[in-house]
């Protein structure tokens, strides 16, 4: 009995061998994936290989280089398996950093593009997703950027993008139930390669069911629309012309960074099934830059917070109507429709009505700090 | 408390015992006969020194254990001043008595017409002065270490402890050298069970030739296919007191300077005196790196090899690219960079440990710094695996018992096995079978990981955390102690101020 025991123990010890084993070292990591739709039909994947430069093992900072690859299929996984044809190695997507998907691709529905990447469980669900203006191919051929790797280069734009409040944070993971929620859409960071070759971030593209509307939300309002959604980051910073009557252009506009504090969206259905919702949000600000006074008045600060809740309410009510027109939910108020009047809901196309529905933005300002001169 | 009643086991180890003993012969009237009879136990051996005094009888002794200005002092010089000298208590009658007798140093008086022989204690071994162990260094608290003489060391707890109940019994083992062995407790304190308990052992340890306590281990361990010591062998004074006064028994063998504490718990192997001499915010964090290197030298070599073999997802991108390429050109798989490395490393340690100082410092030299950027430039081991290597080695030598420093390194080889095998699955498993075989482990019957498991909460303050002295007003229930609490309220002043 014991030496049957130990016999087996041996056995599992000494014949499994390495089989499940994958090597870092034998891997050719995608750490960033494009896909474009070509013209006929099939689906173009353009993908950022990461490769140690020859020459530089042993001792010594190991260099690495971006091999840029093209591989074409009807499916995301077709596109792979003909991939990992070429790469000299084990093709790895498990640490894909951005996913970038071409305007072309991204009208038509984006869920078969995402299925393999929640189904198979070994890939990055971390990984960014951005919307490449023209095509993804473009954009990461672009091999280097800023003296960086590519993707390496755009994550980190989307990273101080999502900090700096642009863009929504937007990744594999946090799609998926919006993905399959019909009371809410979702919108995704654009970029676009300037004529310099550079990255720049454009704004939110907005999205309706799973398909891109085409509109997008420039980086002006795209703050706006955050907060509205309860969003904010970790700064949130406008530019509000508070002064047009004033001549030169550097005094008519008030720098602030802001503070939500507080969130809420009422929804109210009429006798006459008429949907209401009432976005609330309170916003403590500080001043950054104001060259038109010092604000050491009491007077002064209140008629400034005056003049920059009514820039703040003019700004949420200008994006409200502009994703109304999109038909992109992104506030989730269908969501919250469905949850509250379930049989409302159920009488009507949400995507019919959406569009025509009253959303009134509420702002509270409060100026809580104006800087350390006085 | 044991599993078995103790009657039941006496009478098996009466019964199903060999005796070694061999019928004893007792000594004749004749002189001649008498001194005949000790030439051939020594069998003719040239150290056999005889000295006749005239009217009294005959002085044998062995002259290489003997001092001689003691047996002109002391017995020549008594024997001068009167007859009355002898006394019949320091007798002995049986021949294999002598042959102890002599073999500890005695010398013997043989009288004609005399069945007794009449001993005298003229011993004079030479003994190296007591130094700090080279094995247990600390920064503060006392430097005194045991020696190879018994009573000096004895001498060393009697000083340390002060104490009346602290009692010394004297044992002697091994059929063919008699080696002296004593255990020390205080009666006051030590459960009575654990002492039966090794008294029954011992009566089994029947063997030739006991060298040194390392043999006794072995013989009344509980465990032998553990790889934990269950026994805490130490060289320090202060420790072996510190651990008498928490009810637990040592044993120190003539002619070895390590004595043996039990029943002990896997923590003490992790405290070292020098903590109950700093403030205990430092000792504390003392306590704390050395459990997190503990884990350290088991895991990290495969936590490594798991990382870069299954879940390189885990670490972060720019880590992992470094990772990358530093093994990018290694022709081995991690296991096999691991095992040799390590293997490398222990080879260096116990070449530094054989050699003289000056020529370990070199053989340091060679191996850390020339071996260790030679083989990485050679592609033949990834850096990243040398940090690895080099940083398990480092925790493990924090802890303060190299035994346990040694076994942590070597739980360490089937970590990496596994994790390689089996990923963070594999170093799961292998991590719950140590806790579950810790769990289990008893060291005199007493649990091994208290106050762990059993967990006792009110028991854990010199666990992870050294607490205050003044804190740890109870000495630990394990050991079953007779008189449970270890002081008084020592910072009672505080409320009357």
């Amino acid at each position: 009995m014991k030496k049957t025991v130990i016999f087996l123990i041996l056995c599992m010890l000494i014949l499994t061998g390495c089989w499940d084993q994958d090597l870092l070292k034998d891997t050719r990591l995608a750490v960033g994936v494009g896909y474009d739709q070509l013209e006929n039909g099939e689906l173009l994947q353009t993908t950022d290989i990461r490769v140690p430069k020859i020459d530089s093992g042993g001792t010594g900072r190991p260099a690495m280089t971006a091999v840029i690859m093209k591989s074409t299929g009807a499916t995301p996984r077709q596109s792979r398996m003909s991939l990992e044809k070429e790469v000299a190695g084990n093709y790895a997507p498990n640490k894909v950093l951005v996913y970038v998907i071409g305007e072309e691709l991204a009208k038509k529905d984006i869920y078969p593009i995402f299925d393999v990447l929640y189904r198979y469980p070994r890939n990055s669900l971390g990984a960014k997703i951005v919307l490449a203006k023209g095509r993804a191919e473009e954009l990461i051929s672009l091999k280097i950027v800023e003296e960086k790797l590519i993707s390496d280069a755009l994550l980190k734009i989307i990273e101080s993008g999502e900090d700096d409040t642009f863009i929504p944070r937007v990744s594999v993971q946090s799609v998926c139930p919006v993905l399959f929620n019909a009371g809410q859409d979702f919108a995704l960071p654009k970029v676009e390669k300037s004529d310099n070759d550079q990255i720049t971030i454009t704004g939110m593209a907005l999205f309706s069911g799973n398909k891109y509307t085409g509109v997008d939300v420039t980086t002006e309002d795209s703050g706006m629309l955050l907060i509205l959604n309860n969003e904010e980051s970790k700064l949130t910073r406008f530019n509000l012309k508070v002064n047009p009557e004033e001549k030169r252009k550097t005094n008519q506009y008030v720098n602030v960074h802001i503070f939500p504090n507080k969130h809420d969206i009422k929804i109210s259905v009429s006798k006459s099934n008429q949907v209401s919702a009432v976005v609330r949000i309170r916003l403590k600000v500080h001043v950054n830059e104001y060259a038109l006074n010092n604000l050491s008045s009491k007077k002064a600060v209140e008629s400034l917070s005056k003049k920059i809740n009514e820039q703040f309410t003019i700004k949420a009510q200008e994006v409200i109507s502009e994703i109304q027109k999109a038909n992109c939910d992104y506030l989730g108020i269908g969501r919250r429709v469905q949850a509250y009047y379930p049989k409302t809901w159920a009488a009507m196309d949400w995507n019919q009505v959406y569009p025509t529905i009253q959303i009134n933005p509420k702002v509270e300002t409060q100026i809580i700090e104006t800087g350390i001169i006085k | 408390m044991f599993k078995k009643s103790l009657g039941r086991r006496e009478m098996k180890a009466r019964g199903g015992q060999r005796s070694f003993e061999v019928e004893g012969q007792r000594l004749s009237d004749d002189l001649q006969e008498n001194i005949q009879s000790i030439i051939q136990s020594f069998v003719h051996t040239s150290d056999l020194g005889q000295r006749e005094i005239a009217q009294v009888g005959t002085l044998i002794y062995l002259e290489s254990l003997v001092d001689q200005d003691k047996i002109e002092k002391n017995i020549l010089k008594g024997l001068n001043l009167s007859d009355q000298y002898l006394t019949e208590s320091q007798t002995v009658d049986h021949l294999d008595d002598v042959i102890t007798k002599m073999l500890n140093g005695f010398t013997i008086l043989l009288k004609e017409n005399c069945q007794i022989a009449y001993f005298f204690n003229t011993a004079g071994y030479l003994n190296r002065t007591i130094i700090e162990p080279s094995s247990e260094h600390i920064i503060r608290g006392s430097h005194e270490g045991f020696i190879e003489d018994l009573s000096t060391n004895i001498q060393l707890v009697r000083r340390l402890a002060k104490n009346k109940k602290l009692v010394v019994k004297y044992m002697e083992f091994g059929e063919r050298s008699h080696s002296k062995v004593a255990i020390i407790y205080i009666d006051d304190l030590i459960n009575k069970d654990i002492l039966q308990e090794l008294e029954y052992r011992l009566s089994y340890s029947k063997a030739g030739y006991i060298q040194s306590p390392g043999y006794l281990l072995e013989f009344i361990e509980d465990e032998s296919f553990s790889p934990f010591p269950q026994m805490l062998s130490t060289e320090r004074p202060d420790r072996v007191v510190a651990n008498l006064m928490e009810g637990r028994f040592a044993i120190i063998g003539d002619r070895s300077p390590i004595a043996l504490v039990a029943p002990i718990n896997f923590f003490a192997f992790f405290q070292s005196p020098d903590d109950y001499n700093t403030r205990f915010f430092i000792g504390s964090f003392l306590t704390l790196i050395r459990l997190m290197s503990l884990y350290i030298g088991i895991a990290l070599p495969s936590l490594y090899i798991a990382v870069v073999a299954f879940h390189y997802e885990v670490v972060p991108y720019e880590f992992m690219l470094t990772l990358k390429g530093t093994l990018e050109y290694v022709p081995f798989p991690p296991i096999v960079e691991a095992i040799s490395m390590a293997i490398i490393l222990e080879l260096i340690s116990e070449a530094a440990t054989r050699l003289p100082g000056p020529i370990a410092q070199t053989i340091g030299v060679v191996g850390g710094l020339v071996i260790g950027s030679a083989v990485v430039e050679a592609n033949l081991v990834s850096n990243a695996m040398i940090v690895v290597i080099a940083l398990t080695a480092i925790a493990s030598y924090t802890i303060p018992v190299t035994e346990m420093s040694t076994t942590i390194r070597l739980l360490g080889f089937p970590a990496s096995l596994a994790g390689s095998l089996f990923g963070f699955i594999g170093i799961a498993f292998y991590m719950m079978f140590i806790l579950i075989h810790l769990c289990k482990l008893e060291s005199f019957g007493q649990p091994y990981f208290s106050p762990i498991a059993p967990l006792k909460l009110e028991e854990n303050k010199d666990t992870f955390f050294r607490f205050p002295i003044w804190a740890t007003k109870y000495r630990p229930s394990t050991t079953e102690v007779k008189d449970i609490r270890r002081m008084g309220n020592p910072r009672g002043w505080k409320k009357h101020e």
